[in-house]
């Protein structure tokens, strides 16, 4: 009789506890007061599963086809204005306010990025993003002007092929004219994302400024960018001689750079990055803009600052010059109060050959240690 | 047996369990940005437009530049610090006139402009600095608590947003909840575990708002509705918006506000047009409206709609205008709520109170309506040809003005009469 009574008891707790944990939410998930989400592709109108959705800013759950498809039932929403947020991969982010009862579905369209990850791996959070976009306009070497080009903007696959060469060819192929004397870290090319901007009603301009112009709206679609390369096809005509040489640009924002380069000259684009993504400066004579940055300088404001440095790093003081035109022009037409280590063929002297010696280096070090790794 | 029902009653709590915590949900994102847009004036940066929003912030490491920002936390203390190279410095590589030149460069700095720095959500970010990092000096400051709390009027139950409520909330919504209810579950009495766990579903369904006022606002301009909705906002008001008359009418068959926010120059209903219908409409016709417009009241208008504006506010209007409108009528409707219970204990009836209330409330608008159809610091408008109509509706309107006037007076000496015999205090609307 008694152990009869035990497995009552415990039978009935087993029975109350499977009402409670597996009625309970069923009831609930259909009880008073539901929101129904529903998502849908902008352009073709299906349901999309898998949708993120917060509501109020708290994660409720993700879209699925458990009610209907590409739906997402909230329960228990309480009168009053609520902000829904939907978040898919590949789409732009959407939130949208609605004030309950009066609305019980929310329909939420959705817009496909134009972002293209080339992170097949993931991306990180603390990593250099770097985003490229398509330039309409080339220049033409007969005539000496700007030429718009459909080279881009009708043939996505030309431009992600062209990205990729490029990024080989130059973020991925520094270990290779680093300073082999002073090693970047193994790991250095999982310090970067990298992706393309793809809008063929939206293109850039190479040729409008010296850095080029993108729409205005980009940053504020994709505000984390570090780095925005603008990616032209090659000058039309002959361009092999100085009077007609493909050129690339920096601009410096407000916490983001914007750089533009030729997708069949990698070598100009490893110059501009040198400026956009290190920070490092020019080393020949002329028009350009000197600083000593800070830390890890590639040009000093002082000789006797350059001389500190180097033989801080037991390196030879005597290869501190000043920056001036003597090096290789007969008049001295050009000097500068800024001093600089590198020897030739120094990249951030020519611009069109030649590798980072050890100061550019040892920065460019610097700035990859402050970037995270990629997530695997 | 006794340990079978046991070890079921364990094998199901490990299950239950399981369940509960080891789906595949995905990890929800709630990484914030601070934008700060900085426009040049006078030879120096202001901050135009503060904002937070989800999104993903650029690493600043690779700047060496000379502007110094910093965002400090309530105690002054420095949360993140960043510098950036002057905005729109220019570097090109442009090729010489001769192959030995090879670079002649090219720099340019482009002339100071708005700019919009956008810096990682810091939790507990109270205050933003920009100097010259050279000479140290200090070019913006801003204070960063509204713009976190207009985003937390948003998003309530963001982490970051709990958080700085009360700590003790977020812990409430933690997904090791269930967990903790579980083990209690395993020790405890079924029912009250029940009780618990509604307790804690609703907490957690329960997004939030509490009963607060609740304001309309129609405008068809929505950078206009969404100001004013974050006005409202930040003082704890329930704001609802409507992009047009006839949303404004749809909204109001299933939902009464407190006071309703209405603009004037509206297509292809208008304010008027929606007012009209507001005020005929028995069901409505109580709801306080405050007329919003940028545009000058005219005589015409006055004329044929007088009876219906309960306020009117010209824009622009700034936050303490706007605020003062609304809390006018709030305020007043509390007031008169709590006249009407001290009346019914001095034994004056509902309508008398009631109808001293509108008098009194139309004599102010009244007044107001005359102000504006005079124009701001104005001799009153002389009867001229060009203008018979204004000089005939402040005519009228001060007509009427001055009739109710005199039955607002007659009323409150009743009133006041009767409260005083109960030993009650005079009453003021």
């Amino acid at each position: 009789m008694t152990k009869h009574a035990v497995i009552g008891i415990s039978g009935w707790i087993l029975v109350a506890m499977l009402v409670i944990f597996i009625v309970g939410p069923v009831s609930a998930a259909a009880g008073d007061n539901p929101v129904i989400i529903v998502t849908r592709d902008k352009n073709s109108k299906t349901e999309l599963n898998d949708a993120m959705v917060y509501l109020d800013g708290a994660y409720v759950g993700s879209t699925s086809s458990a009610y209907s498809n590409g739906t997402l039932v909230i329960p228990q929403v309480s009168d009053g204005r609520h902000t829904v947020r939907i978040f898919v991969p590949g789409y732009h982010q959407v939130t949208k306010p609605f004030v309950y009862p009066e609305t019980s579905t929310v329909e939420i369209l959705l817009q496909k990025e134009f972002l293209v990850s080339l992170n097949p791996s993931g991306i990180s959070t603390r990593a250099i993003d770097v985003v490229y976009y398509p330039s309409t306009v080339s220049y033409d070497c007969n005539t000496h002007t700007p030429v718009s080009t459909p080279a881009y903007i009708l043939n996505e696959t030309q431009f992600r092929t062209d990205v990729i060469d490029n990024i080989n060819q130059t973020y991925l192929n520094l270990d290779k004219i680093t300073d082999p004397s002073d090693p970047l870290p193994q790991n250095y090319q999982d310090k970067f994302n990298f992706y393309y901007y793809y809008d063929p009603s939206s293109p850039a301009n190479a040729f409008s400024g010296c850095a080029g112009s993108i729409p205005e709206n980009y940053w504020n679609e994709i505000p984390f960018s570090d780095v925005i390369v603008i990616l032209y096809p090659a000058y039309y005509g002959v361009y092999a001689d100085s009077s007609c040489e493909m050129t690339g640009c920096t601009e410096f924002g407000p916490g983001h750079n914007q750089m533009k380069t030729p997708a069949n000259l990698p070598i100009l684009g490893t110059h501009e990055t040198g400026h956009a993504v290190y920070g490092l400066v020019d080393t020949y004579c002329g028009d350009t803009y000197y600083i000593q940055n800070d830390p890890h300088p590639n040009v000093w404001s002082s000789q006797e600052a350059c001389i500190a440095d180097a033989r801080s790093r037991y390196r030879d003081p005597e290869q501190c010059r000043q920056i001036q035109s003597s090096e290789y022009r007969t008049s001295n037409t050009c000097v500068k109060n800024f001093w600089k280590f590198d020897l030739t063929p120094d990249i951030m002297y020519s611009g069109y050959s030649g590798t980072f010696g050890a100061s550019s280096t040892e920065r460019i070090k610097y700035i990859l240690s402050q970037a995270g790794g990629r997530q695997s | 047996m006794k340990w079978i029902g046991i070890l079921c009653l364990l094998a199901s709590l490990a299950i239950i369990s399981g369940s509960v915590t080891n789906g595949a949900e995905p990890v929800p994102d709630y990484g914030k940005i601070l934008q700060i847009h900085l426009g040049y004036v006078n030879g120096g940066y202001v901050v135009s437009e503060l904002g937070v929003r989800y999104g993903r912030a650029p690493d600043w490491n690779s700047n060496t530049g000379n502007l110094h920002g910093v965002i400090l936390g309530p105690d002054g203390k420095e949360l993140r610090s960043f510098t950036i190279q002057h905005p729109s410095r220019v570097l090109g590589e442009i090729p010489g006139a001769t192959e030995s030149d090879r670079l002649t460069g090219y720099t340019a700095t482009l002339a100071p402009g708005d700019l919009v720095l956008t810096v990682p959500y810091q939790q507990d970010m109270q205050k933003f600095l920009l100097s010259d990092a050279r000479s140290g000096a200090l070019l913006v400051t801003a204070n960063l608590d509204p713009t976190v709390r207009i985003f937390c009027t948003d998003y309530p139950n963001d982490p970051d947003c709990l958080s700085r409520k009360n700590p003790a909330e977020r812990a409430v919504t933690d997904n090791n909840t269930n967990l903790i209810l579980i083990s209690i579950l395993a020790f405890s009495v079924l029912g009250a575990v029940g009780l618990g766990l509604k307790a804690t579903r609703r907490r957690r369904a329960d997004f939030g708002v509490p009963e607060q006022n609740t304001i309309l606002i129609v405008d068809d301009n929505r950078d206009v509705l969404e100001m004013i909705r974050l006005l409202l906002n930040q003082k704890g008001y329930v704001a609802v918006t409507a992009e047009g008359g006839k949303e404004c009418l749809d909204i109001l068959k299933t939902k009464t506000p407190d006071l309703i926010l209405l603009d004037v120059m509206m297509e292809p209903m208008d304010g008027w047009q929606t007012l009209e219908t507001i005020k005929t409409n028995p069901d409505t016709q109580k709801i306080p409206v405050l007329m919003i417009t940028g545009k000058k009241l005219t005589a015409a208008e006055a004329k044929h709609y007088k009876l219906c504006i309960d306020d009117y506010i010209m824009k622009p209007f700034d936050a303490a205008e706007l605020y003062a409108a609304v809390g006018y009528f709030l305020e007043r409707k509390k007031k008169l709520k709590e006249t009407l219970d001290l009346a019914k204990k001095a034994g004056v009836t509902k309508e008398k109170v009631c109808e001293f209330a509108q008098l009194t409330r139309r004599i102010t608008v009244n007044r107001k309506i005359v102000t504006i159809l005079q124009g701001p610091g104005e001799a009153p408008v002389p009867a001229g040809a060009d203008m018979p109509d204004t000089r005939s509706v402040v005519d009228d309107i001060n007509n009427a003005t001055r009739d109710k006037e005199r039955r607002a007076e007659q009323l409150r000496q009743e009133i006041n009469s009767s409260f005083r015999s109960k030993g009650l205090p005079e009453f003021s609307l």
